[in-house]
Formats: C-alpha cells, sequence, structure tokens
C-alpha cells in the first residue's frame, strides 16, 4: 500500500481550553525559526468553519493543524506528499511531529497547558480512497504496522485499532494505547524529520 | 500510483471530449516536468483549465522580519514564469447557474480531503475553489470531477468562464420565466467553442429572470441576458434583453442594451457572434484594455450592435441553437410533493429567526427555498458530506451555490421547514443571517490571492464576528445592508455593488506601510447591480470596523423615513460621506498604535509584496508625502465635482491631480522641475514608465496610462462616463504612485 496522504491526531486534554486564534502567532514564528518541517509556507486561518481544519501551518510535505474535525479539537499533522518510507514508518513521523508541537505550543505564553495532548488516543487517517477505501479490509492490511508503531508508545506493548467513519468517508482508524508513554517520549519519533 | 488507478477506474465514467482534455492535459504536464514544453505555454494551458497560481508561488514568502525563499524538491522547475513546480496552486471549478447535486457535493468532499484543505470555498461567480493543490495531482482532480459532471475547463484564463444566473430561477416570484434552461444550453454551447478560443481577456456572462431585482447582476458582466414576458396578440412571449460591455475591475463599467426582446432561439447565435466580433477586434496586446467593456466603449453600443448584427448574419447554421428548446425545457421536479402544504404552528426563537431571514417563499404554492449561509464562503468536507445528506432527505438535487458564497436548497416543502432547521442545526449550518449585514462577502484576498493587497478575509471576518453580536440591537435599516470587501482593486468581492463596499490598498508612515481599505459607499445590489459605489477615502484596515459603525449609526440617525442607503448615500454626497470618517485616516507613530502595522488575523508587519527588503525612511512626512497628500485632495475635488455635475471641472481636477502625483514623482529626483504640464509628464514618462519604475508586477504599467493619453489628447471629457472613468483612474494613479514611492524607499514591493 502507498497511500500518498497519511494524518495522525492527537486529542487536546482540554477540548475547550484553547482559543484556536492564539496559536497564529507562535504558528507564524515556527515558520520563521525554521521549528516545523516539511517546507512549510503559510499560516491558514479557518477557525470559522465548524468541525473545520482550524489553523494550519500549511506546508509542501506537511501540515500541522489545531484540527476541528468530527468535532473534537486535536493537533493532527498530514503528510501530503509522497516521502517514501514504509506506511509505519510515515505514521511514526506524524505521531512524533504531533507530539513534538503539542510540546511547543505547551511553552508559548498564554497557551500552556491548554495544548497538552493525551496520549492515550490516536487518530490515523488515510486521506486516499483509491489506496485504501474506509472498510474493513483496509484496517486489516494496516493493523500490523499500527502495532508497529504504536506499542512501542505503550508502556505494556498494548494497542487497540478500530476502524471509524462511513464508507463515504476517508480511512480512519482509532488507535487506543494502554498505558502510553510520556509525550516527549513520542516527540522522539520525529527526529528522523526533523534532521 | 492511486493516478493511474483513478484513471483507468474511471475510464467511460465521463464525456469522452472531457476524458481527452484531461488526457492531454496530463500529458503536458510531463511533458513541461520534462521540460519539453515552454513554461509560457504550459501556464495558458493550464489556466485553460482551471489551475491557477497561489500567493508565495514565485518561491518567496516575507515572514515579518525578512525575506525568505521557499525551497521545494523540484528546485527551480516552473509552472509558469516564475511561478515554481511545487508551490500550491488553486483550482477553480465551474458551476454554471449554481447547480449542485448531493453526489457532486459529496465528490467535492473528498478531493478537498485527499488534495486540498478540507475546505471548499465559493466564489463571488458561484464557482468552487480547493486551494493548495499540487500540479501532479490536478488531472486526478479533474477526472474525479468529470466523472460525475463537472468541469474546470475555462475556469480561468481568455475564455468565457463560469456562467451565473440567479439562484432563484424557476421559483422566483417575480421572474419573468426560468432562465436556468437557456443557462444550461449557453454553457453547453460555449464550453470549448472555437469561437471563445481567441479572446484577450476574460468573459463573464450572467442570466437574470428579473430586470429590477438584483437576480443575475447581469449590468455588471461582459454579457448578460435579463428574461422578459410580453403580450403579443393576447398570447405571452418570452424573450431576452441582451446586455454587454459591463464590468467591475479597475474601473467599473454598466453594461450597454444590445439587442431588446432577442427570442430564445437567438441567443446562442447571438452570443457566438459576439463572442466573433471580441475576438476580431478586443485588444490583445494591452491586457489592461483587453476586456469587452474597453471595445464596447471604444466603438460605441450602436457601432458594436450593427457588428454583431452583420456578423450574426455570416454565422453558418448549428442546430446547437436551439436543440434545447426542440426537446422541451422541462421544469424542476421537487423531490417531495406536498403533503398539507402548511407549515407547523408553534416554533422557538431560533427557528423563529431562521425563518425571518433565511426562508423565500416560492411562486410555487406550499414550497420555499432556503439559504445556507457558509462564513466567508467556506464548508468543511466533512460539513459538505452531512450537507448532502441533508439535501437528499429533504431536496434532492434541487442544491444551488450563489453569488453571495451561500447554498441554497430550493423546492423546500414549508411543512419541512422545523425539520429541515432542526437538522441543519444539529449540523452547525443553521446561522439566521442569510441576506443580513452580518453575511459578509470577501474575495480571497491576501489569505492565498497572488494580487490580494490588504487582508480582506481577515476583515469579512472580524466584521462577521463584531455584527453578529450585536445583530439583536441592529436597526431594522442597518439589518438588511450588504457589506462587500475585496483584497485589491480588482473588485473580485465585488464591492462596488455593495452598500458598504471595501477594497484594499496601502499607504506608507514613517517608513512602514499601513495596510488600508478604500471605502466604497451606495452601491446598487437591486436592478441587476444597477449602479456602483462612490469612493470616499482610505482608511487604515484596523480602524475598517469603526468605519462601519459611524457609517450606519450616520445613516440611522439621518434617512428620511423609509430611505435606502443608496439614497440616504446620494443625498449626502462623497463630501458628506468623506466628513463621516474623516479623521480616521489619520496614522499614529508606529510606537503609539503597532497594531495599525499589521492586518487582520496576521501578525506579521505588513508588506505590499513578498520582494525586496524592508527598512524605514529618515523622515515621517515627506515632501513628496505631503504632494501626494494634495494631489489626493485635488483628486477628491474632481469626484465631488463630478457628483455636482460639473464635468468639464471633474475633468480638470482629475487631470491635474495626475500631475501633481507625477510631479511629486519626478521630484524626488529632478528637485527644480518647472512647473509646465508638458516638462512633467515628459519627465515622468522618461524617468518612470519607460524604466518601468511606476509598474508593479501584476497591474504592470496601466496606471500610467490615463495620464500620458489625457496629456497628449488635450481634451477634455466630453461626457459624463467619460469624466467618471478619469475621476476613477485618477485616484488608481495616485495609488500607484503611493506605491511607487513605497518601492522607491526601499520598503517590500510587488514589483521586481
Amino acid at each position: 500500500m502507498d497511500p500518498h496522504r497519511i494524518s495522525v491526531k492527537l486529542y487536546l486534554d482540554d477540548p475547550a481550553g484553547l482559543d484556536a486564534e492564539a496559536v497564529v502567532p507562535p504558528f507564524h514564528r515556527y515558520i520563521r525559526e525554521d521549528l516545523v518541517v516539511g517546507t512549510p509556507i503559510d499560516v491558514a486561518r479557518y477557525a470559522h468553519v465548524v468541525n473545520g481544519p482550524g489553523i494550519l501551518i500549511i506546508g509542501h510535505q506537511l501540515d500541522y493543524a489545531i484540527d476541528y474535525g468530527e468535532g473534537r479539537v486535536g493537533i493532527s499533522v498530514t503528510r501530503k506528499r509522497d516521502a517514501g518510507g514504509a506506511f509505519a514508518e510515515q505514521v511514526r513521523d506524524l505521531a512524533g511531529e504531533a507530539a513534538r508541537l503539542s510540546l511547543l505550543l505547551q511553552g508559548e505564553d498564554g497557551i500552556g497547558d491548554a495544548a497538552r495532548v493525551g496520549t492515550g488516543e490516536a487518530l490515523v487517517t488515510i486521506l486516499d480512497r483509491y489506496e485504501a477505501p474506509n472498510d474493513d479490509e483496509t484496517l486489516v492490511r494496516v493493523d500490523p504496522a499500527l502495532r508497529d508503531v504504536f506499542e512501542p508508545l505503550s508502556e505494556c506493548a498494548t494497542v487497540h485499532a478500530v476502524r471509524v467513519g462511513t464508507s463515504r468517508e476517508p480511512f480512519a482508524a482509532r488507535v487506543a494505547i494502554t498505558s502510553p508513554r510520556p509525550l516527549e517520549h513520542w516527540a522522539e519519533g520525529s527526529a528522523a524529520l526533523a534532521r | 500510483m492511486s493516478t493511474i488507478g483513478w484513471r483507468d477506474r474511471l475510464q467511460g465514467q465521463m464525456d469522452p471530449e472531457l476524458a481527452e482534455e484531461i488526457d492531454v492535459f496530463e500529458n503536458q504536464v510531463e511533458l513541461r516536468k520534462d521540460g519539453r514544453v515552454d513554461e509560457r505555454v504550459f501556464a495558458e494551458t493550464r489556466l485553460r483549465r482551471g489551475v491557477y497560481g497561489q500567493r508565495y508561488d514565485n518561491g518567496q514568502r516575507h515572514d515579518g522580519v525578512e525575506h525568505r525563499r521557499l525551497e521545494f524538491p523540484s528546485g527551480d522547475l516552473t509552472k509558469g514564469p516564475e511561478t515554481l513546480w511545487d508551490a500550491p496552486g488553486m483550482l477553480r471549478i465551474k458551476v454554471p447557474w449554481g447547480g449542485l447535486t448531493p453526489l457532486q457535493i459529496d465528490v467535492l468532499a473528498e478531493l478537498a480531503e485527499e488534495y486540498s484543505d478540507h475546505v471548499l470555498h465559493i466564489t463571488t461567480r458561484q464557482d468552487i475553489q480547493l486551494h493548495y493543490v499540487h500540479i501532479e495531482d490536478m488531472p486526478t482532480v479533474m477526472r474525479r470531477l468529470a466523472a460525475v459532471g463537472m468541469t474546470t475547463r475555462e475556469a480561468c484564463g481568455n475564455g468565457v468562464r463560469n456562467l451565473t444566473a440567479c439562484p432563484l430561477s424557476g421559483v422566483c416570484r417575480t421572474e419573468a420565466f426560468d432562465v436556468t434552461p437557456h443557462s444550461e444550453a449557453l454553457f453547453r454551447f460555449l464550453l470549448g467553442h472555437p469561437d471563445c478560443q481567441d479572446f484577450g481577456r476574460k468573459f463573464k456572462i450572467a442570466f437574470s429572470g428579473c430586470a429590477d431585482e438584483a437576480c443575475g447582476l447581469v449590468m455588471m458582466h461582459d454579457l448578460g441576458a435579463i428574461a422578459r414576458l410580453d403580450v403579443v396578440e393576447g398570447e405571452p412571449v418570452q424573450s431576452f434583453d441582451v446586455y454587454v460591455g459591463g464590468g467591475l475591475g479597475t474601473t467599473p463599467h454598466q453594461a450597454k442594451l444590445l439587442a431588446g426582446q432577442v427570442p430564445p432561439g437567438e441567443l446562442l447565435p447571438t452570443v457566438q457572434a459576439v463572442s466573433r466580433v471580441f475576438a476580431r477586434l478586443g485588444e490583445k496586446q494591452n491586457r489592461n484594455r483587453a476586456r469587452i467593456k474597453f471595445l464596447v466603449a471604444q466603438v460605441g453600443i450602436e457601432e458594436f450592435s450593427r457588428l454583431v448584427a452583420e456578423e450574426r448574419e455570416s454565422l453558418p447554421y448549428d442546430p446547437q441553437w436551439t436543440a434545447h428548446l426542440e426537446d422541451g425545457l422541462l421544469p424542476e421536479d421537487p423531490a417531495r410533493a406536498l403533503d398539507t402544504g402548511a407549515e407547523d404552528d408553534g416554533a422557538g426563537p431560533a427557528f423563529l429567526a431562521w425563518r425571518a431571514n433565511n426562508v423565500y417563499l416560492q411562486r410555487q404554492p406550499g414550497y420555499a427555498v432556503v439559504t445556507i449561509p457558509l462564513p466567508l464562503g467556506d464548508i468543511s468536507s466533512g460539513q459538505a458530506r452531512l450537507l448532502a445528506e441533508v439535501a437528499r432527505r429533504f431536496v434532492g438535487d434541487t442544491v444551488r451555490t450563489t453569488v453571495e458564497q451561500n447554498i441554497v436548497f430550493r423546492w423546500v416543502r414549508l411543512e419541512d421547514l422545523r425539520d429541515l432547521h432542526a437538522a441543519l442545526a444539529e449540523i452547525g449550518m443553521a446561522d439566521p443571517c442569510a441576506e443580513t449585514i452580518v453575511d459578509v462577502t470577501s474575495c480571497p484576498g491576501t489569505d492565498t490571492c497572488k494580487l490580494g493587497i490588504s487582508a480582506s478575509r481577515g476583515l469579512a471576518g472580524e466584521l462577521r464576528e463584531r455584527l453578529a453580536a450585536k445583530s439583536g440591537e441592529l436597526d431594522e435599516a442597518v439589518k438588511g445592508l450588504r457589506i462587500k470587501v475585496s483584497g485589491c482593486f480588482n473588485s473580485c468581492g465585488q464591492h462596488h455593488v455593495a452598500d458598504i463596499g471595501f477594497f484594499g490598498n496601502s499607504r506608507k508612515s514613517g517608513g512602514r506601510v499601513v495596510p488600508h481599505f478604500q471605502v466604497v459607499l451606495g452601491g446598487q445590489w437591486q436592478a441587476n447591480a444597477g449602479s456602483y459605489g462612490l469612493a470616499v477615502g482610505a482608511i487604515p484596515s484596523k480602524r475598517i470596523p469603526e468605519v462601519v459603525d459611524r457609517i450606519t449609526d450616520q445613516f440611522v440617525a439621518d434617512r428620511l423615513p423609509g430611505e435606502s442607503f443608496l439614497d440616504w448615500s446620494a443625498r449626502t454626497g462623497r463630501k458628506g460621506l468623506a466628513a463621516i470618517i474623516e479623521d480616521l485616516k489619520q496614522i499614529p507613530d508606529y510606537v503609539d498604535d503597532p497594531s495599525l502595522f499589521s492586518d487582520w488575523g496576521n501578525p506579521r508587519e505588513f508588506s505590499i509584496g513578498d520582494i525586496g527588503i524592508g527598512e524605514c525612511a529618515g523622515e515621517v512626512i515627506s515632501s513628496t508625502d505631503l504632494e501626494l497628500s494634495f494631489a489626493e485632495s485635488i483628486a477628491f475635488e474632481a469626484q465631488v465635482a463630478l457628483e455636482d455635475g460639473d464635468i468639464a471641472r471633474a475633468d480638470d481636477r482629475a487631470y491635474r491631480s495626475m500631475i501633481t502625483a507625477a510631479r511629486a514623482l519626478v521630484r524626488t529626483e529632478l528637485p527644480d522641475v518647472p512647473e509646465q504640464d508638458e516638462v512633467i509628464v515628459r519627465e515622468f514618462d522618461t524617468r518612470f514608465v519607460e524604466t518601468k519604475r511606476f509598474q508593479d508586477r501584476f497591474a504592470h504599467g496601466k496606471f500610467a496610462r490615463p495620464l500620458l493619453e489625457r496629456h497628449a489628447s488635450g481634451q477634455s471629457a466630453a461626457t459624463e462616463e467619460h469624466a467618471r472613468t478619469l475621476v476613477e483612474e485618477a485616484q488608481l494613479f495616485i495609488d500607484a504612485a503611493h506605491a511607487c514611492q513605497i518601492r522607491m524607499a526601499g520598503a517590500t514591493s510587488a514589483t521586481q
């Protein structure tokens, strides 16, 4: 399977605690100070769109977002262009980048803990209906890769992935991670991307 | 790769001609990657398939501190002159007469997720745009659209753009007859037509069923048709009044009547004849004068009509002219037959507010049109899918986009209104702001457009939020006003026909550049965009909300009983309107209020381009600034004279203002320039026009032309229309002089 677009989303611990517009200045600064990767281009503001993509750093290879999709706010990172590497490696990198962005934002005055994400749950979406239709067969194909990615992020190496959404929606797997490791551990996974 | 997979999967599922078009384009993409197609040729190729560039696609972006190069993997490979291959682009999808189906909405949502930023954007011409799409994904996106009957063909470039029509066509209480079948026939006829491939510029067409309502806004289009119904010998006879030569842009023109009472069977050949005349006689070299409005103005409507009639006589017969009439013009069918045909009694305040603003009773008893407002014209892919489901449940395929960037459901049973409201509320789409001042329209502006000067969407979003918060307190006369925002003078936000309109520009202050919006008041939405607003002054962007408050407050305080905003604006006059906001023009020092030096939603210090290096000028107010300010005062005198009907004075003042602005620039290099107009114009031409220093990369040299031509001719404007054009061009000349001064001072610029 060689999907061209993959997204990983981690959910905010306090969904109501973060004002999306507050991330706009830091997002511009992250572009300026090369704190995000994937050839960032600009900051896009869609906080006015209900259950929409929120506030994004739009890049050539990656989009980073405070994401309000499916009615739950979280931090998502989307791989858009084929950068090579196996599916599992790409998911690991994206999860790491989402964790890293959360840590970066937690260091911002006026944001702090509002940007903290939980590590007990992740949403992995494959935005490629041709390669990965939203059906059980796709879940069977990706499940081993999801375990490869998320079991090391669990203290007891226990994860469980379920498919979510209808056949009209892109394939998405909600991964429950038992006894998850700290966010900093997740962020180490993005080291390859940041190089 | 899924690209090949989608091509194979969708084979046979689309119009063969469209399929071939897409195959050709895909080949062109590969040839361009290999360097075997010239970049200019490729640029025209992709534009004719709706593939646009976006901001920063030249690989440069000012990050608020310095200019940075965007390093894309494909390096310097381009998809057009100075448009990098990997830089994101915009895809414009035609939605002829706004007609959409739930299936099409589903596919659009899929494409937004897989290739764009999860957002569908509805434009002010009923199109849908996807942003941040990679050029190599475009063929696949086009194929998936074609498989559900949608095209991007000629959505951009020098051809016939999307054909718009009133979203109430066929259900309107005041229309002469349903223009939808004729709109569809003309759209199909002109798509890829040989007579439409050699235009010097774009061509926009609109249909209206009514003359007095806003309807299709025919008067501001290159060509438009207004339906009429006459009784001849006791029988109803349908025909069209065909108009030509309207347009907004930098200098708005009202369309002129080309031919009245054109029979439906003659409509298509008439438009074909217009196309041939435009292709043959329209300007091709100077893009700034290439719209059909300039040709019509140049030859006069009578001569233009004669040319069209002559061309019509020479046209070989084409059965497509009347095929749609011979097949029968089938009306749209409601998805759900009436049950009780009546509304239920009793409902909460949320429903009642929504019912009051968002529901229009159709002329067909028992049915209504419901407007679903989309903030800034945006809808997420997830919402779009949910909306498609709601549409299937209540109205089937009778969905349309509108030029106010919303969606309407037609043929909603009155007995379903409460359930529909509940369904929309559940998915967050029951905002009761349709047809109100809260529903601000905006072009994309600096968010994604390369031509944007100021943050039109940022401003529109801020106004929307503030007005929504106090909508309950607004005077009834204010609630129904329209606000429209354009990011620059090109008028994509249609600010000329708003009650309160804005278009982006900039001014220099203390060596920095400040985002501004020109305030345009009293445009006429009704009567098919019957008249255009008055420009009353440029105000810093961050002060625009206060402009809205002051203008609306003054309107409420001053208006005569029943007086419209349009009439109040005309009665108050440009001078009176300008006085309301005059003090807001003052720009404090940066240290006193740095907020004015960035734009809405963008913390970066404002710049008018992403090329160049920003640095402060030494003086707070230079002599050049003073002279340009003086030029603006003279330009304002011209506007007042025009309003007073003094054409000679309006012409003189407009000319004088340009001479003054030109002298201001010349004096930066030749302090002792003599006062004679001849010398000033010659020095200006030599130092600033011939050297291209007066032009920017997007407008090129068009703003210098009015001064040079007016001086060369030595003749005053003969008509009010000529004087009006010169007065407007004078303001644009002064804006360009400001921009030139900014570039000269070393502030960031849009020019090379």
